[in-house]
């Protein structure tokens, strides 16, 4: 007869309390869980009414009923009538959604989602949009054609820069505008290559740094300004100049000119757009075509003064400094800027009136640097 | 504190009656332009007012020259006379500058000619800027022979050019060319000279040997050409006033090519072929000085000053393919230039000094194309069967070449294009091996 130890005889009782536990809980367990198979049940609300209210409900006592019919009759006439459905009644549309008779139950709506192209505009002045196509009913459905991606095929690029195999033909004198086409390089020079092996070892050391930098040290914070309690008294006497001279200032002559004239002044700031587009007037008769080489080097600062009526003052325009360029390429310079500046001033540019203070003096920069071609 | 708050709404009102003044203070309204247009600029150039009885035909002739030359160009527009709302009567009368500023003439051109005794006329002109209302620069005079009004009208036409663009002009400038007649086995060639727009075409040589390469001096009063008269290339310098003519290298059993002179017209540089090399030398026309300037086993040929007489661009096969050189004028060690795909051959350095002009052959095509000295920027402005032998204008804008087409009945033309590759067109039929003078004096 063999004899168990302490240890293991408390072993086998928490053993078999577990086994009984869970021999327990797989007889009666069930009755503690809620079944899934349980179908669901909704809870309405529901009101109780009179007989009387109930009769009054009836469509068959109008006399008693008219608001429910009333709030569901102005549902259909507030539906915009279209102008579609207004201006050609007579039209047989036996497809056309958009009569409020033919629909006066809601469509089903499909499962898929809607997809709403907002690129379109809507438009209720084209009907032919709302209208579905007459059919033929004796027309046999054709399949569309695939939709092509482009009209022609697209022709296979150049591997390589060719020159053109065919010989140039010869310019003939022609009052077109000549239209620069930039010639296409083929190779240019390589650098030329040292003519000595030069290492790295012997190579100067004057590009690369010996030294990392100490890197600057934070600077201080600056010491707090000290604010002086502004005392009532003194700062009266400089608002009041500053307000006497702006309203000086205000009573000028310039000032007086512009209220001379209603509708011309400083208005609000020119606008960049504004700005562009006094810009791109001038552009289009700034011919350099005629210009050197040595003027196309050139650039010119030209004032000019405008009149309110948006044409420049062609006396008044001056070249006001240049960069690069001799004398004579300065001058012609200059000339066609000058000439650009008046002949697309003819009649006068297109700048707001009504800001004429802020154009009355033009500042014209005639920067060649991105037609040089030459 | 209410004081302050009193103050404060009168400064706020003040501000904003005053924004005019504000922007006022911050000055003009500045703006830049970056992008023009590139178009011929229109001129209109009037039949000039004939002055005195006999001088019609030349006003006519005059203005139809002085147009042609600027039109030529590629950079002046014609205004047609029939759009003309003035009718220019007299010299001296005013412009009435409304009337061309609505047919868009952006420059006018009025003249006048008179005859001069029994033999010349007196031509003055007047440029103006329309849109400026301004006359540009003053007006000119010109008198000459009766035969060489065209020559007067390239000068009004060089005048205006350089008023407009900046330029230095050319049209009063002459082109020495190889004339050639006959089909292409049998094919007659002679010297000749002409205006630079063809015009005015003179045999210095006749057809009895084959001339190539003729070439200016920088005066203008000689040719340098070679020769096949004695049964092999010879050097000869040719004095275009009298026509005569000396081999200024003629030693036996070698052969010159290629002449070309210095800037200063005192010294030639050309090819010498001795045996199977062929090198460059320069020769000393006064001294008769003679200097090896290379001495590769390959072939160095087509030699060509820079302006300043300081260097030599020349072609040379010694990488193994034709290309491009720079040496010192001296001679010594040379710098490749060319380094694209293809051959690259007869060499010219512009008359500014900036670009170097060349024939280029790559896959079958022949081309005329431009670099910098350096052999960078390369352009080719010309493609066809064979496009060779550039030579500058007096202004380096305009390259003049040879075009020849292909076939047993294939012909030479002299053709014209601008150092952008545009505004080519024909200059002269049956013409090859041009040379450009300097600018008349």
């Amino acid at each position: 007869m063999s004899v168990i130890p302490q240890d293991m005889r408390l072993g086998a009782w928490v053993s078999g309390l577990g086994h009984g536990g869970l021999f327990l809980w797989l007889i009666i367990g069930g009755f503690f869980v809620a079944r899934e198979d349980i179908a669901d049940f909704t809870i309405t609300d529901v009101s109780i009414i009179s007989a009387e209210e109930f009769a009054a409900m009836q469509p068959s006592s109008p006399e008693t009923g008219s608001a429910p019919a009333a709030l569901a009759q102005p549902e259909i006439e507030e539906t915009p009538p279209t102008p579609v459905v207004q201006d050609e009644p007579e039209v047989p549309q036996p497809a056309a959604p958009t009569e409020p008779e033919a629909t006066p139950l809601p469509v089903p709506e499909p499962e898929t989602p809607v997809i709403v192209d907002e690129s379109v505009p809507i438009s209720p002045e084209e009907p032919e949009v709302a209208t579905a196509p007459e059919l033929d009913p004796d027309a046999v459905p054709v399949p569309e054609e695939a939709e092509r991606v482009a009209p022609e095929a697209v022709e296979t690029p150049d591997p390589d820069v060719v020159i053109d195999e065919t010989d140039q033909a010869q310019t003939a004198p022609s009052e077109e505008p000549v239209t620069v086409v930039e010639e296409a390089q083929e190779e240019t020079a390589r650098p030329p290559s040292a003519e000595e092996i030069v290492t790295e070892a012997e190579e100067p050391t004057a590009a690369a740094p010996t030294q990392s930098v100490r890197p600057a040290t934070r600077p201080r914070r600056p010491p707090p300004t000290v604010v002086a309690e502004p005392e009532e008294q003194p700062t009266v006497p400089g608002l009041q100049e500053a307000i006497s001279g702006a309203v000086a200032e205000a009573n000028s002559e310039n000032a007086v000119e512009d209220n001379a004239n209603p509708g011309v002044g400083s208005g609000p700031p020119i606008t960049q757009g504004e700005k562009e587009g006094f810009i791109l007037a001038i552009r289009q008769c700034w011919n350099v075509g005629a210009l050197s080489s040595d003027s196309l080097r050139v650039t010119v600062v030209v004032g000019v003064a405008m009149l309110p009526d948006g044409k420049p003052d062609n006396g008044s325009i001056q070249m006001l400094s240049s960069d690069g360029g001799s004398g004579a390429a300065v001058r012609q310079a200059f000339e066609a800027a000058r000439r650009a500046i008046i002949r697309c001033g003819v009649n006068g540019y297109d700048l707001p009136r009504e800001k004429y203070a802020q154009w009355k003096q033009v500042q014209i920069t005639f920067n060649p640097e991105r037609m040089r071609i030459k | 504190m209410m004081k302050q708050l009193m103050i404060s709404a009168l400064v706020s009102a003040v501000a904003l009656v005053t924004p005019a003044i504000a922007q006022e203070r911050e000055g003009p309204l500045k703006i830049e332009i970056t992008e023009g247009v590139i178009e011929p600029l229109p001129f209109a150039v009037p039949t000039f007012v004939a002055e005195t009885a006999g001088a019609d035909q030349y006003a006519k002739d005059l203005a139809a020259v002085v147009a042609a030359d600027l039109q030529g160009t590629g950079l002046f527009r014609e205004i047609p006379s029939e759009a003309y709302i003035s009718q220019i009567t007299s010299f001296d009368s005013p412009v009435q500058y409304s009337d061309w500023k609505a047919i868009n003439a952006q420059a006018l051109i009025t003249g006048a000619v008179q005859t001069v005794g029994d033999d010349q006329i007196a031509v003055k002109f007047r440029l103006f800027d329309v849109f400026a209302d301004d006359q540009l620069g003053e007006g000119l005079q010109f008198v000459g022979d009766r035969a060489g009004w065209r020559r007067m009208a390239h000068k009004v036409a060089d005048a205006v050019y350089s008023r407009i663009t900046g330029e230095s002009a050319y049209f009063d400038s002459r082109v020495v060319f190889v004339a050639e007649t006959g089909p292409k086995n049998d094919r007659k060639k002679r010297l000749a000279v002409m205006d630079y727009d063809g015009a005015n075409q003179q045999f210095l040589t006749d057809a009895s040997s084959i001339v190539l390469a003729p070439r200016f001096s920088p005066t203008g009063d000689r040719i340098l050409y070679t020769s096949y008269e004695t049964g092999f290339p010879r050097v000869f310098l040719l004095d275009v006033a009298t026509v005569g003519r000396r081999a200024i290298e003629d030693q036996p059993g070698t052969m010159s090519f290629a002449p070309r002179f210095s800037p200063d017209g005192t010294t030639v540089v050309f090819s010498l072929t001795t045996g199977s090399n062929t090198d460059i030398y320069t020769l000393n026309l006064a001294t008769g000085q003679r200097i090896q300037l290379t001495t590769q086993p390959s072939i160095e040929t087509a030699p060509s000053f820079s302006p300043d007489g300081s260097q030599i661009v020349f072609e040379s096969d010694r990488s193994g393919t034709q290309q491009l050189y720079v040496m010192p004028a001296g001679g010594g060690e040379a710098t490749r230039i060319s380094f694209g795909q293809g051959r690259y051959g007869t060499p010219v350095w512009s008359p500014r000094g900036d670009l170097i002009a060349f024939t280029k052959q790559n896959r079958g095509r022949f081309h005329i194309g431009v670099m910098r000295t350096d052999g960078s920027e390369e352009r080719l402005l010309t493609a066809s069967f064979l496009d060779e032998g550039p030579t500058w204008a007096p202004n380096g804008r305009v390259i003049m070449f040879t075009r020849e087409t292909s076939g047993s009945g294939g012909t030479s033309t002299l053709y014209s294009v601008d150092i952008t590759g545009r505004n080519l067109k024909a200059v002269l039929s049956g013409g090859s091996d041009p040379a450009w003078s300097p600018l008349l004096q």
